[in-house]
């Protein structure tokens, strides 16, 4: 439908009279909608502008306010932020966890939605409601017994800690499991006639066949990972085992004689941001598509 | 040999009993076509076959082996599907070989063999790199038929394949699969919808109707002799028209009468015992004809040019019936025609049971006291 | 026959594959959440050293104490503000997105970035850009409009700069769920809307949102979960519950008690009430969507 409507925007623009025609879609005029959108995309980036102009001043520089230009110390304050306080390995930190929850889950919930899908068994629509029912019990409601059990099993400051609670996903599962029910029953006849067996049905037909969605599914989850606040810094308290939100945290201490170093901060808050936004820039038509929207 | 036997094979789903007691037999290198309206069962005899459904009575032969508790690859059976089943991520020559090596014991070599043969015999060899999507849907279902023909397997099993084509391209790929089979000569069962792909694919047809089967028969001797009201009203197109009457006899004569019509049938001796006096008279639409005072007097309501003959709908007596008269015949809606039948093919049928009583034609030349035939090989001879 | 025998039709095999899943939503999920409920019975002393039975005594206490009903009454108004802020800028800048024709791609992308926004990253940058004395914004308040920002002192000040950054967090995700629901619009009644000259906001208001409901219901639901919970970083970045506790919600309530006071009884009532309520708003949303949301 989009390509359909954008041919004739074009063949309208070479057109003149037709331009008029092609205008009424948009009653208050396409410039308008243009103004509307322009205006509002700044009011939202402004602060991430006005954040990474700030990261490259120095601390004279910031607490002259109305200086907006790019400041004298360049690169200079993510090279320390980076070396200096910490931000290396709060990144690392942040990565590995990240991968490892996005790897797990999506691995977890393939296996839970072929079973869900392409097995016949009992309880299974009990099941699947006892999965989806997750979604009533986010960290907070669960967070001091999870602790309590994360310390009980020496997992605080681990790895294990920091991922084992998002591993179980009632989304991805339900996701895999719409998706999977769209694949034509034929198909899996076909591997059975074949004696193709689930897990290799699985590795040599859904997952090629659900690339698309797989990789939406390992954008949101990498994000949502990487944005964890609460769990990490209750989990962690090892400064060097944290994750970089928290180290967002660490820093807002950072600066001298009473001055705080808000471009060095700004500069921490840039680099944090920077995977999510990467990753959802790389892996938009995917990510879009498992949200039900294509460009 | 390597045929199909079903014993006494019964499928319930919940409430509904959609296989029946079915007994089926396909023959060594035989093409069975399977052919009934949707609903009756026909699909889930094929899938029971499969192993993709587990009967809840009965057996299953494949090759003189019971394999009513196989699972599906353990059958060496292989499966063509309504939409082709082909793995979309997958080219042409993926689609043939994946699952080939679990299903069957070919050696790399063999396999490359066997899908150039298969490629050849397809004419698909331009296609092999490609997937699905950039192929025809009639180059599909040549990639998907020649995955069952590079398995090589005891029997093939066909799930209406041709119905998702356009008309043109399924009256093609008919032909192509017909030749197909008198060349390799395999094992074939073939469920259709479709009676003109039944008539004209099937060694023999076997129609099936509400879980069971009515008739298994080649394709000529389930138009001329149908064993059931079903069968004759199914087979043909148009089917057999069939008519409520009163059989009334005097002496060898007889004759069906309903209103002012009455046909008169020859050595009515050979009429199948049957209860009550009521009966199902059947005679085709071509076995009608113009004629001058003719017994039978028809109010035409609507008239279909086909282009060879003239399909002509109208009443005779309170039932519809129809006829096909030459074409470009001088017939208007509201005219009242006189008919008569070809006494050679009249059929009847039990009122109640639907059992077919009696076909003329086979009173013809033969023991007129003889019933008609049940055993469905004996009368082609 | 081989071993695989019906593999397909295996309960055992189905619930190996269910097997990860099943494991890690009892491990992380349903054990905690029910030993949160058993916690919220037994107080807490000698820092979490020892226990003991009291009964409702911890929900008693929570419901007697003007501070945590506050906190309760401040969370809601929170929720409320952010969802409608949120809501409200979503549709606007989807609506925007949707009427665009020329560099849609592009615009898209601009707009929806903040998903990748993380919550701490945006607590940081506002936390400095509109510091009280040394951000741009608190400046420009100044000098433009003479409004005097002092959200480190004055409680609503506070509140409302927390509930900004929360809604900025949150548009990009609602613009996403919101455009695929207009993209879900027939293209006919687009059409219909044309040929009756029916203006944008009358179009907007009669058409697309009751025909985008039952996603309007869902981001009404999502969003009440975030603002109840997601906020977390945003509160602890920026203003620690202050000025005097106006933004003190129930989440960092809840911190407080258990991991800086140690009242782990107290702080899993406090989880228990989160529950009830987010349950009871959530079960209230869709109840009032089966009625009136038009499908």
């Amino acid at each position: 439908m989009s390509l359909d409507t954008e041919d004739t925007a074009v063949g309208a623009r070479e057109n003149e009279p037709l331009s008029v025609i092609s205008d009424t879609r948009l009653v208050p005029g396409q410039w308008r909608v243009h103004l509307g959108l322009i205006g509002s995309i700044l009011l939202m980036a402004s602060p991430l502008l006005l954040a990474f102009v700030m990261s490259t001043q120095t601390v004279p520089e910031v607490y002259d306010i109305t200086n907006v230009g790019i400041g004298s110390d360049g690169v200079a304050n993510y090279v320390e932020v980076f070396t200096t306080y910490g931000m290396a390995s709060y990144m690392f930190n942040s990565l590995v966890m990240s991968i490892v929850v996005t790897v797990a889950k999506i691995a977890v919930s393939l296996l839970a939605a072929v079973a869900l899908v392409f097995y016949d068994f009992r309880f299974k629509n009990a099941i699947f409601f006892l999965i989806l029912f997750t979604l009533m019990f986010p960290v907070p409601v669960r967070i001091v017994p999870l602790y309590e059990m994360m310390a009980a099993l020496g997992w605080t400051n681990t790895l294990l800690a920091l991922t084992g609670p998002y591993v179980a996903s009632a989304t991805a599962v339900f996701l895999l499991r719409q998706h999977f029910m769209s694949i034509p029953d034929s198909l899996v006849e076909s591997a059975k006639v074949d004696g193709v067996g689930p897990l290799r049905f699985l590795w040599d037909v859904l997952i090629p066949m659900s690339r698309g969605m797989i990789s939406g599914l390992s954008v949101i989850t990498f994000i949502y990972a990487w944005n964890q606040y609460l769990w990490p810094l209750i989990v962690v308290s090892d400064q060097n085992k944290q994750v970089v939100q928290v180290g967002m945290k660490y820093l807002q201490s950072v600066g001298n004689a009473g001055q705080t170093d808000w471009g060095l901060i700004m500069a921490g808050a840039v680099l944090t941001l920077l995977p999510p936004l990467l990753a959802l820039v790389a892996f938009r038509g995917p990510l879009l598509e498992t949200f039900g929207l294509s460009e | 040999m390597t045929g199909i036997t079903t014993t006494d094979l019964v499928k319930r789903f919940d409430d509904v009993t959609a296989v029946d007691g079915v007994d089926l037999n396909v023959r060594e290198g035989e093409f069975l076509v399977l052919v009934g309206p949707s609903g009756c069962g026909k699909s889930t005899t094929l899938r029971l076959l499969a192993g993709l459904e587990s009967p809840t009575a009965g057996a299953v032969e494949i090759a003189d082996e019971d394999v009513t508790t196989a699972s599906p690859s353990d059958r060496d059976v292989a499966m063509v599907f309504q939409n082709y089943a082909l793995y979309p991520h997958m080219t042409a020559r993926e689609n043939m070989t994946f699952g080939l090596k679990t299903a069957t014991d070919f050696s790399a070599d063999a396999v490359d063999d066997r899908i150039a043969e298969a490629a050849g015999i397809l004419d698909i060899e331009d296609l092999l790199d490609r997937t699905p999507s950039a192929l025809s849907g009639g180059e599909q279902q040549r990639v998907a038929i020649g995955r069952a023909l590079v398995r090589d397997p005891e029997v093939f099993l066909m799930d209406e394949p041709l119905s998702n084509l356009d008309a043109k391209l399924r009256v093609q790929m008919r032909a192509e699969l017909a030749e197909l089979h008198a060349e390799l000569q395999t094992t074939t069962l073939y469920v259709t919808h479709d009676q003109v792909e039944a008539m004209t694919l099937g060694d023999r047809v076997a129609v099936m109707y509400d879980g069971e089967i009515q008739q298994i028969a080649p394709p000529q001797q389930l138009y001329d002799a149908p064993e059931t009201r079903f069968v004759a009203e199914f087979i043909g197109s148009p089917g057999m028209n069939t008519v409520e009457g009163t059989l009334k006899r005097r002496g060898d004569a007889a004759h069906v009468t309903w209103g002012e019509n009455s046909l008169s049938l020859p050595s009515a001796g050979a009429v199948k015992p049957y209860a009550g006096d009521r009966v199902v008279l059947g005679v085709r639409p071509e076995d009608l004809t113009q004629e001058m005072g003719g017994p039978l007097s028809m109010e035409v309501t609507v008239t279909e040019p086909l282009g060879d003959s003239l399909l002509t709908r109208g009443v005779v007596g309170d039932t519809e019936m129809e006829v096909s008269l030459p074409p470009r015949s001088a017939v208007d809606v509201g005219d009242v025609l006189s008919l008569t039948a070809d006494p050679q093919r009249l059929h009847l049928f039990d009122i109640e049971t639907g059992a077919a009583l009696y076909h003329s034609a086979e009173t013809v030349g033969s023991d007129a006291a003889e019933p008609p035939v049940a055993d469905t090989q004996r009368s082609t001879t | 026959m081989g071993v695989h025998e019906n593999t397909y039709d295996s309960t055992v095999g189905a619930y190996l594959l269910l097997l990860p899943t099943l494991v890690a939503i009892v491990a992380f999920l349903y054990y905690p959440s029910l030993q949160t409920l058993r916690f919220s019975f037994f107080q807490t002393f000698l820092f979490g050293q020892n226990t003991r039975f009291v009964g409702l005594a911890n929900f008693t206490e929570l419901l007697s104490s003007q501070v945590y009903l506050t906190s309760v009454g401040l969370t809601i108004a929170f929720a409320a503000i952010v969802v409608v802020g949120s809501l409200a800028v979503g549709l606007a800048v989807a609506f925007l997105l949707y009427e665009v024709s020329d560099g849609k791609a592009a615009y898209l992308i601009a707009a929806i970035w903040p998903y990748a926004l993380p919550t701490a990253v945006a607590g940081t940058v506002l936390l400095f850009l509109a510091h009280p004395s040394v951000g741009i914004y608190t400046h420009y308040m100044e000098a433009w409009f003479g409004v005097e920002l002092d959200w480190f002192t004055v409680g609503w000040q506070g509140f409302a700069v927390v509930a900004v950054a929360a809604i900025w967090k949150q548009i990009g995700y609602n613009v996403i769920f919101m455009l695929a629901a207009l993209n879900n619009v027939p293209e006919s009644l687009n059409e219909a809307c044309r040929l009756d000259g029916i203006e944008t906001w009358r179009r907007l208001v009669r058409v697309y949102i009751p025909l985008m409901s039952p996603t309007l219901v869902f981001l009404v639901v999502i969003n009440t979960i975030y603002a109840f919970f997601g906020s977390f970083a945003l509160i602890d970045l920026m203003t620690q519950g202050g000025p005097t506790n106006a933004t003190n919600l129930m989440i960092y309530q809840l911190y407080r008690d258990a991991f800086q006071f140690n009242n782990l009884g107290l702080a899993s009532a406090q989880s228990v009430i989160l529950f009830v309520l987010v349950a009871g708003l959530t079960f209230v949303q869709l109840r009032v969507s089966d009625r009136y949301a038009h499908y």
